[in-house]
């Protein structure tokens, strides 16, 4: 047991999605440390095609794209133009398809026949292994990114070499969402992945489970299935010709608003997974870093955004709101809430970079600019991880149990409504594991 | 005191067979947007109103109804107050959250009603929070609880204020009605 880490892995990775709005803080030294993996959503890839590719190949951060499939998956109404370019990704039935939809374009299982998923497989794996080659038709761009990057770096002091572009570091089978395995849909995530295993080298590509709840069988007491429920009848199940590290989403999952049960389900879930298999969860806040002592091999979100997310609402984007991670209560508030909050209880002042610096030019959290409340954020994550890292889940539990406290005592004095019911939630879940 | 009901009313509006007084409360705009442009005809007229502008971009991603600069009285050389106002037809307890926090936005902040709704319940909850109550009427504007005067972030400020127009300052009367300073806070709503 390495005593640092109280015996849990130090290699925990801390995957972040990048969105246009993100580019300035991807070149930040300090947020560039908090994170390990940059998620580029597949929509991005393919619509802002060549600035994105300069962006990501010049920036030396490890790098995944999430061909985001679902959105190819049943109804797709009024198509966007980076659904189109998406498509093209997908192979030439998936585009033709969407095309031939119109303004209500449908895709339902029985669509997804053998020769459809092959060409998307091949279409999806291909682009995907291909993308750092992209390098070579982006230069002027990929030189103009590359010089920003060493100007944003240079400013803190931190020197960066410009390297060659690199491989992404995992290759994602395309996927859909999933209840179950009496769900068409699980069907055809299985002629993905015997597609996948038809590949030159299939155990460098890495399956994708996406879950969402179903409803009980007729007759029986159980009104629902738990999207974690799904996932643990569905991980056993995976192939074993591909890669060993699964990602998973489990649809409409908030951490802070599921109950306890539901939080127990996927730590039993995750427990059992992960001698086999190293799992990843793509859309996760605070409490998938407490799964690390569960077993769970990392977990994703954006900058202050997609810490959870639902299907079939991926078609909806646009930037985040500005919002305040108060990483004490490990939850977003409105700046001039998190400030009202903090004028009230100091406890849940920050004191990071971000922070400090603020408070030294003379503002309140209520004015911290977009970059810096991306910057708190990131920086607050890195004190998660290293929290979680260092502590039992019991004392884990302990200090969620005195946020919480706090918070109470000073609750009638604010004016917003500060989140807080989930912190005793995860430190009943915590304090038996 | 000036802002309590009386007749068991509560924060109920009073209907027009309630008896002596109920014509000024009648008066009961048909929309919020009706209601601010009523609020900011009569604070041009009645107070030194310099500069206004209505949904004002105040904090994160949120608006504040009308923001006005008032010279403040008598004081030709001290700057203007920049006061920020939520006028709500009925929902006034989410109108103190949101007046209360345009606390940092504005040196004084407040919440704009119809007179009839300036009850008890709404007073104590604004004093709490340092907000201000205007009841609004047929009457005119009535300062049912001065606003304490606060200490704004300097850039939200600005930003606000950057986005008012000049008016010509018509009005009389004082702005000492509109605010208090945090040393005068009165024990009103303290049970």
């Amino acid at each position: 047991m390495h005593p640092l880490y109280g015996g849990v892995s130090p290699s925990f990775h801390h995957l972040v999605a990048f969105g246009n709005s993100d580019q300035a803080s991807f070149r930040d030294p300090r947020v560039r440390d908090a994170l390990d993996v940059m998620t580029v959503p597949g929509t991005i890839a393919s619509y802002y095609d060549e600035a994105t590719a300069a962006f990501v190949l010049s920036s030396q951060i490890p790098y995944l794209i999430d061909p985001r499939t679902p959105l190819f998956q049943e109804f797709l109404a009024k198509p966007r133009a980076s659904h189109y370019s998406l498509a093209a990704w997908h192979g030439e039935s998936v585009s033709a398809q969407l095309r031939a939809g119109g303004e209500l374009a449908h895709f339902p299982a029985s669509f997804f026949s053998g020769g459809v998923v092959d060409q998307m497989v091949r279409e999806v794996v291909d682009r995907q292994r291909s993308y750092a080659g992209n390098a070579t038709r982006v230069t002027k761009k990929l030189d103009r990114y590359a010089r920003l990057l060493a100007a944003a770096m240079e400013e803190l002091d931190v020197p960066l070499e410009r390297a060659s572009p690199t491989s992404a570091v995992a290759i994602l089978a395309p996927y859909f969402a999933v209840r179950g395995e009496g769900d068409a849909w699980w069907k055809v995530m299985g002629d993905i992945w015997d597609a996948c295993a038809r590949l030159s080298d299939p155990s460098a590509i890495s399956p994708v489970l996406c879950v969402g709840e179903r409803e009980g069988e007729p007759g029986t007491r159980v009104t629902t299935i738990s999207a974690a429920a799904v996932l643990g009848e569905l991980l056993p199940q995976l192939p074993e010709d591909l890669a060993r590290t699964v990602y998973i989403w489990i649809t409409s999952f908030d951490e802070r608003a599921v109950p306890e049960e539901a939080l127990n389900e996927l730590w039993n879930v995750i427990e059992a997974a992960s001698p086999a298999r190293n799992v990843i969860n793509l859309y996760g806040g605070y409490f998938s870093i407490c799964l690390r002592h569960a077993g769970l091999a990392g977990f994703g979100s954006g900058l202050t955004y997609s810490e959870a997310r639902a299907w079939p609402a991926l078609s909806s984007t646009g930037s985040a709101p500005p919002r305040y991670y108060v990483r004490e209560l490990h939850a977003f508030m409105p700046p001039a809430g998190a400030a009202n909050l903090i004028e009230n209880e100091p406890f849940f002042a920050c004191p990071c970079a971000a922070c400090v610096s603020l408070a030294e030019r003379g503002f309140t959290i209520a004015s911290m600019p977009y970059h810096d409340l991306k910057l708190h954020f990131a920086l607050s994550r890195q004190w998660e991880l290293d929290t979680t890292a260092m502590h039992r889940p019991t004392e884990l539990a302990a200090m969620l149990r005195h946020a919480s406290s706090r918070l109470e005592a000073v609750r009638g004095r604010l004016v917003g409504r500060p989140p807080g019911a989930h912190l005793l939630t995860w430190a009943n879940v915590l304090d038996f594991r | 005191m000036s802002g309590e009901r009386s007749g068991g009313t509560g924060d109920r509006p009073r209907t027009h067979r309630e008896g002596a007084g109920a014509t000024a409360n009648e008066f009961r705009p048909a929309t919020e947007e009706e209601l601010v442009q009523i609020l900011r005809r009569r604070l041009r007229s009645d107070w030194p109103v310099r500069a206004d502008g209505l949904e004002v971009r105040s904090h994160g991603r949120c608006r504040t109804d009308l923001c006005v600069t008032v010279r403040p009285h008598g004081q030709a050389h001290v700057p203007d107050l920049l006061l920020g106002i939520e006028a709500k037809l009925t929902d006034w307890p989410r109108a103190v959250r949101q007046a209360a926090l345009n606390r940092y936005v504005v040196d004084a902040s407040f919440v704009a009603v119809p007179e009839a709704l300036t009850a008890h319940g709404l007073l104590t909850m604004a004093s709490f929070h340092g907000v201000g109550v205007l009841g609004v009427s047929a009457r005119g504007v009535a300062v049912r609880l001065p606003a304490q005067l606060g200490v704004p972030d300097s850039s939200l400020r600005a930003r606000a204020l950057g986005q008012l127009f000049r008016t010509k300052a018509r009005g009389r009367r004082a702005t000492d009605e509109l605010v208090q300073p945090q040393s005068e806070i009165s024990d009103w709503g303290v049970a």
